[in-house]
């Protein structure tokens, strides 16, 4: 029995990304990095605020956009080539999405396990991190589009404030949310981070509403699913790329 | 042959690794009733004992994570009605948890602050409450103690208070 094409595609994408010992360790490392400043910040005030939650959420988004975006386009050649010979662009995307997916999944677990280190944080560990893989799944799908819509890797990296900064104009971070206009509560709907950050603030409320976390959980990871899918409609027309 | 084994050997070294983290953190994660933690896992785990005993109302045994010359002074449901402002009876603890354990430089005085969550029977509302946990020891070899006493009322010049 063959393999699906999308796993030899991730294997050899995996191999290639792991083969580079530095850039792993960079990658990994900036997760409990950014825990530990989170910890050194909150730990002054030794409590968790819904400003901690937003941070969490934002970064786990940054991670898997930042991991993602420049993954399709510095390989859009070779992919080019192997399209004649029958590879199609949801292999290609899956494979990416599925290496960077465990990765992602590393980085939060290591994001939150920082955290929780220093300082319990209100609400079950295991689902903050759901939610914060969720979001960084999300982040890789926003990150994997952008990679195949790009025609060269710095226009990918540039694009990726576009994408982020959204996500905090159009949070209660920015103004109260009962202070919304219609356009900015319905923006507002479409951002990952808002998705996850009302898990976070759902389970750590005195009395949660786990129907509410449940609900926040699935439009976070169907938000993820979208994005990848959008990142294989994309990638389908064919493109020069500058290298 | 060969995966199963090294699908065991990745399982085994991601939970001993798991519980090397859990070990050094002081007990920050869960340690799935192992001993784990050293003096920071030993004072959250009796800092949870603790609260669950003050959770079934067993005052006796609450009072017993103090020096054996104090036990008899001190005065538990002081603690909850100053903490929550009700009764012990009118009083339900839903939940409580360690935010976190720390000892000073000496490694002779700890403090574990804990955070309860807890239903006023009178009027049905949900209340958190922090709660920090002061604990002392003679030497590193001694057992720890809880040092509560001194945000407690002593019974001896008032025994006769009514809760």
């Amino acid at each position: 029995m063959t393999r699906p094409r999308w796993r030899v595609l991730a294997a050899r994408y995996r191999d290639g990304l792991f083969g580079d010992f530095g850039g792993t360790f960079i990658l990994l490392a900036q997760a409990p990095l950014i825990g530990w400043l989170c910890t050194v910040v909150w730990g002054s005030i030794e409590r968790d605020t819904p400003a901690l939650y937003f941070v969490l959420c934002l970064t786990a988004v940054w991670f898997g956009c930042i991991n993602a975006c420049r993954e399709i386009v510095k390989e859009r050649r070779i992919h080019e080539r192997e399209r004649l010979f029958g590879v199609r662009g949801r292999d290609e995307v899956l494979s990416k999405a599925a290496v960077l997916a465990g990765i992602g999944a590393v980085q939060v677990v290591l994001l939150q396990g920082t955290v929780e280190w220093q300082l319990q944080l209100r609400g079950p560990m295991g689902l903050e991190i759901l939610a914060l893989f969720g979001a960084s799944l999300a982040g890789t799908g926003l990150g994997l589009t952008v990679s195949a819509l790009a025609s060269t890797q710095e226009r990918a990296v540039f694009a990726v404030p576009l994408l982020l900064l959204p996500q905090i104009l159009f949070s209660e971070l920015a103004i109260p949310d009962t202070l919304y206009s219609d356009v900015v509560a319905a923006a507002e709907k479409v951002m990952p981070v808002h998705w996850a950050f009302r898990v976070f603030e759902e389970s750590a409320a005195v009395e949660p509403s786990w129907l509410s976390v449940a609900g926040s959980l699935a439009v976070l990871f169907a938000m993820a699913c979208a994005l990848i899918l959008l990142a294989t409609l994309a990638i389908v027309p064919r493109r020069e790329v500058v290298t | 042959m060969k995966k199963p084994i090294v699908v065991f050997a990745v399982v085994a070294t991601l939970l001993g690794g798991y519980l090397a983290v859990a070990h050094v953190s002081g007990g920050a994660f869960a340690t799935f009733g192992l001993p784990l933690g050293g003096d920071r896992g030993l004072l959250r785990r009796t800092a949870l004992s603790f609260m669950e005993d003050i959770q079934f109302k067993d005052f006796d045994r609450a009072a017993s994570y103090h020096a054996p010359e104090l036990v008899e002074s001190v005065d538990i449901p002081f603690l909850i009605q100053r903490l929550f402002a009700v009764r012990p009876e009118a009083l339900d603890i839903m939940g409580y948890e360690v935010v976190f354990a720390e000892l000073d430089s000496s490694d002779l005085r700890a403090r574990v602050k804990l955070r309860v969550r807890a239903k006023l029977l009178a009027n049905e509302r949900i209340e958190e409450r922090e709660l920090i946990l002061y604990f002392y020891r003679d030497d590193v070899a001694a057992p720890w103690y809880m040092k509560l006493e001194d945000s407690l009322r002593d019974l001896t010049p008032d025994a006769d208070r009514a809760h």
